[in-house]
C-alpha cells in the first residue's frame, strides 16, 4: 500500500540506465533493512526464547510499546522537519502528573483535565517552536533544557509524590479492549495511520519534507516555514500528553518519574526506522518498524533472562548499526 | 489602452549592512520583452532579480506592475502577479522527486470532507507533460532530483517556471553550469517562453546568448545601472566595454511602444 508513497530516500540512484525496481528498492532500503532485522529477531526469539511466540506475548509487546509509538509518530515529523525534541520523556511525566493532580486533588472531570493537559502541552510546543523561529535557538538546546525543567516542574507540583488512585473507569483506557483489541493498541494504530497519511498524502506532509530538505527553497515557494516549525513541536508535545495520560491509566496514578529516558527509546526507534537526523528523509512505516524492532529486542532478551544491562548495550549498537546502514548507502551514491 | 510597460522599478536601493548591492537602479520591462541583464560578479544582478521575485525586499525604491503601484512584499505576491523565477541555485529540494519539486508550494489537492489530500498521480502526469514539452530527458518524474545531472536539474527548474508563468519569467544564469548541448536545449526552452508573449529577464555571462535572445541589454556595474540599450544598437564588444567600465555609461531613452525584434522579424517574413 505504501509503494506509492513517493518521497524518495536520501540516495536514490537515478542514472538513466538504472532500472525502476532498483530505484524503488534503493529508496526503501532503510525500511527493508529494519523490516528484515525485525523478522530475523522474531524468528530467532521464537526458536530460543520460551513463550515468545504466543498471542499473549505479542499483545503485551504491542501494549507496552504503544506510548513509545504514539510519541514516535510526532518525533518522526519533528526530525523530518530538521528539528529534534529531547524533552518528550519529561513531557510525558509532566502531563501525567498534571492530569492526576487535576482529577484527584481538584476534582476536575477527566475529559476536562485531559483538555487542560493538552493545552499546557501545546504551549510547551509553542515555546520550543518560538525560540527556534524568533531567535534561531536550536531545538536541541531548548529541549535539552526542558528535559530537566519539565521534569523538575512535575516533581514540584506533585511534591515528589505519586498522585492516585484515579476513578475506576480510567484504568480501562489501558487494560480495556474493543472487539478484543486492547485500547492502547487501537490508539497507537489510529495515531500511526493518521501520521502516515499526513506525511505521505497531505500538503502539510509534503511541505515538511521540503522544509527539512531545503528551508530556503521551501520558503521561497511560499511554504510557511516558521508556522510549520511551531506545528511539529505542538504535535509531538500533544502526543506526549496522550502518552502521559495512558501511563496514568496503566499505573492508576500520576508520578513525576514516569517516562524517564523515553526520549531515547523514541528517537532510537525513529532513527532505526530510517529517518535521517539531518532532516527531509524518513517514513512513518520505518518508524513503526523501528519501534517494533526495539521492543521485540527488549522483550526477547527479557524472556531469555538476559541482564537488562546487556539490552542497553545492544540497543546502543543497534542505533549505530542503523545509522551506518543509512550512511553506507549515501556514501556509495556520492562516490559515483 | 493598456500600458506597454509590464514592470517599472524606480530608484531601487538595497544594502546588506555596509555593502550596497544596489545604489538606485531604474529598471523596466515591457510586455513580451526579453531583457538580458549582464554585469561582472557581484554587480548586483541576482539582488535585482530577487527583489523582483519577492525573495528579498529593497531598502528603498518604488515599483509599478501593470500600471499599478505595488510592493512585491513576498514570493507569494510575485506568484500572484504571474512572475516565476529560476534562481541561480535552481531552488530545488534534493530530497524530493522531480514532480514534487515542480509542484512544490502549489500541490494539487482533492477535498474529502474536512480533509485535503494530494493528487499525486495527476501532478506526476502534468509534470511529465511539461518536461516533454521542454524535450528534456529525465528518467522518471518519481526520481529524486539529487541524482540528476546539472542539465536535468536546470530543466526541472525551468519546467516549474513554465508550468506557472503568466506574465514574466526571471532566469538567473540558466546556462552557467551547462554543456553545449544542454545550453542549446535550455535556450530552446526560453524561446518557448518568449513565444507565448511572456516577458523574460535573463541573467547570463554568455555573450552569444545575450545577442541572440534579448531585445534590450541592461548592464550593471557595482550596484549601478550603467547600460540600457536596445540589442539592435549593440554588439558584443560594446556590451563587454560597459561591463568592464572601459565605456562609462550608455543609457538610451526608452522607445515606446516597445516592439519585439522577433515580432518584427516575423512581420518581415
Ligand atoms: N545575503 C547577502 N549578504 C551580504 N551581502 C550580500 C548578500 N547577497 C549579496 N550580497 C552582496 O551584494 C553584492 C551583489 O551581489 P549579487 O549576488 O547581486 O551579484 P551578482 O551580480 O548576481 O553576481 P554573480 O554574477 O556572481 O552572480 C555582492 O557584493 C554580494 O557580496
Ligand atoms: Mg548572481
Amino acid at each position: 500500500m505504501s509503494a506509492t508513497h513517493d518521497v524518495s530516500g536520501p540516495a536514490t540512484v537515478t542514472v538513466p540506465q538504472s532500472r525502476p525496481w532498483r530505484h524503488i528498492l534503493n529508496s526503501w532500503r532503510a525500511e527493508i533493512g529494519v523490516g528484515l532485522g525485525l523478522i530475523f529477531l522474531i524468528v530467532l526469539f521464537s526458536a530460543i526464547a520460551p513463550n515468545f511466540a504466543s498471542s499473549g506475548n505479542a499483545s503485551s509487546i504491542l501494549r507496552q510499546v504503544s506510548v513509545t509509538a504514539i510519541v514516535a509518530v510526532g518525533m518522526t515529523m519533528v526530525i523530518i522537519a530538521g528539528e529534534i525534541d529531547l524533552s518528550v520523556g519529561a513531557s510525558v511525566g509532566l502531563a501525567g502528573t498534571l492530569f492526576a493532580l487535576l482529577v484527584v486533588q481538584h476534582n476536575v472531570p477527566m475529559v476536562l483535565s485531559f483538555v487542560c493537559v493538552l493545552i499546557v502541552s501545546a504551549i510547551i510546543g509553542l515555546f520550543i517552536g518560538s525560540l527556534r523561529v524568533i531567535w534561531g535557538i536550536p531545538s536541541f538546546i531548548t529541549t535539552i533544557g526542558l528535559l530537566s525543567a519539565l521534569r523538575g516542574i512535575a516533581f514540584l507540583i506533585s511534591n515528589s509524590l505519586t498522585i492516585g488512585p484515579l476513578p475506576a473507569s480510567l484504568p480501562t483506557l489501558w487494560f480495556g479492549a474493543v472487539l478484543g483489541v486492547p485500547i492502547p493498541i487501537l490508539l497507537m494504530i489510529a495515531v500511526a495511520l493518521a501520521g502516515w497519511v499526513t506525511l505521505g498524502r497531505t500538503r502539510f506532509g509534503r511541505h515538511l519534507y521540503a522544509l527539512g530538505g531545503n528551508p530556503v527553497t521551501a520558503s521561497r515557494y511560499g511554504i510557511p516555514v516558521p508556522r510549520m516549525r511551531l506545528y511539529v513541536f505542538v504535535i509531538v508535545q500533544c502526543l506526549a500528553a496522550v502518552g502521559g495520560v495512558l501511563y496514568v491509566a496503566r499505573l492508576n496514578g500520576g508520578s513525576a518519574t514516569v517516562g524517564e529516558l523515553l526520549e531515547l527509546d523514541v528517537i532510537a526507534a525513529v532513527i532505526v526506522g530510517g529517518t535521517s537526523l539531518s532532516g527531509g528523509v524518513g517514513r512513518m512505516i520505518g518508524t513503526m518498524l523501528g519501534v517494533l524492532f526495539v521492543a521485540v529486542l527488549r522483550n526477547g532478551m527479557v524472556l531469555l533472562g538476559v541482564d537488562p544491562i546487556v539490552f542497553m548495550i545492544a540497543q546502543g549498537f543497534v542505533i549505530i548499526l542503523a545509522v551506518w546502514w543509512g550512511m553506507l548507502h549515501r556514501t556509495g551514491w556520492n562516490a559515483e | 489602452m493598456t500600458t506597454d510597460l509590464l514592470l517599472q522599478a524606480t530608484d531601487l536601493k538595497k544594502s546588506y549592512g555596509a555593502v550596497q548591492a544596489l545604489r538606485g537602479v531604474d529598471f523596466s520591462v515591457a510586455r513580451g520583452e526579453t531583457i538580458a541583464l549582464v554585469g561582472d560578479n557581484g554587480a548586483g544582478k541576482s539582488t535585482l532579480v530577487k527583489i523582483l521575485s519577492g525573495a528579498i525586499q529593497p531598502t528603498s525604491g518604488s515599483m509599478r506592475f501593470d500600471g499599478k503601484d505595488i510592493a512585491i512584499s513576498s514570493t507569494e505576491v510575485a506568484r500572484r502577479l504571474g512572475i516565476e523565477t529560476v534562481y541561480q541555485d535552481l531552488g530545488l529540494c534534493d530530497n524530493l522527486t522531480v514532480a514534487e519539486n515542480i509542484f512544490l508550494g502549489r500541490e494539487q489537492i482533492r477535498r474529502v470532507g474536512p480533509f485535503t489530500f494530494l493528487k499525486t498521480a495527476e501532478m506526476r502526469r502534468r509534470a511529465e507533460e511539461v518536461l516533454r514539452d521542454l524535450s528534456v530527458n529525465v528518467p522518471r518524474v518519481t526520481a529524486s532530483v539529487a541524482g540528476l545531472s546539472g542539465g536535468q536539474r536546470q530543466a526541472v527548474s525551468l519546467a516549474r517556471a513554465r508550468l506557472w508563468e503568466r506574465s514574466m519569467v526571471l532566469l538567473d544564469e540558466p546556462t552557467a553550469a551547462l554543456g553545449v548541448q544542454e545550453t542549446k536545449r535550455a535556450m530552446d526552452g526560453v524561446r518557448k517562453i518568449q513565444a507565448e508573449g511572456i516577458s523574460v529577464v535573463l541573467i547570463t555571462h554568455n555573450m552569444p546568448m545575450v545577442m541572440e535572445m534579448s531585445d534590450r541589454v541592461v548592464v550593471m556595474r557595482r550596484g549601478e545601472k550603467v547600460g540600457d540599450v536596445p540589442t539592435s544598437m549593440l554588439n558584443a564588444d560594446a556590451v563587454v566595454s560597459l561591463i568592464t567600465g572601459a565605456r562609462e555609461r550608455w543609457i538610451e531613452p526608452a522607445t515606446t511602444p516597445f516592439r519585439s525584434r522577433r515580432a518584427e522579424a516575423g512581420a518581415v517574413l
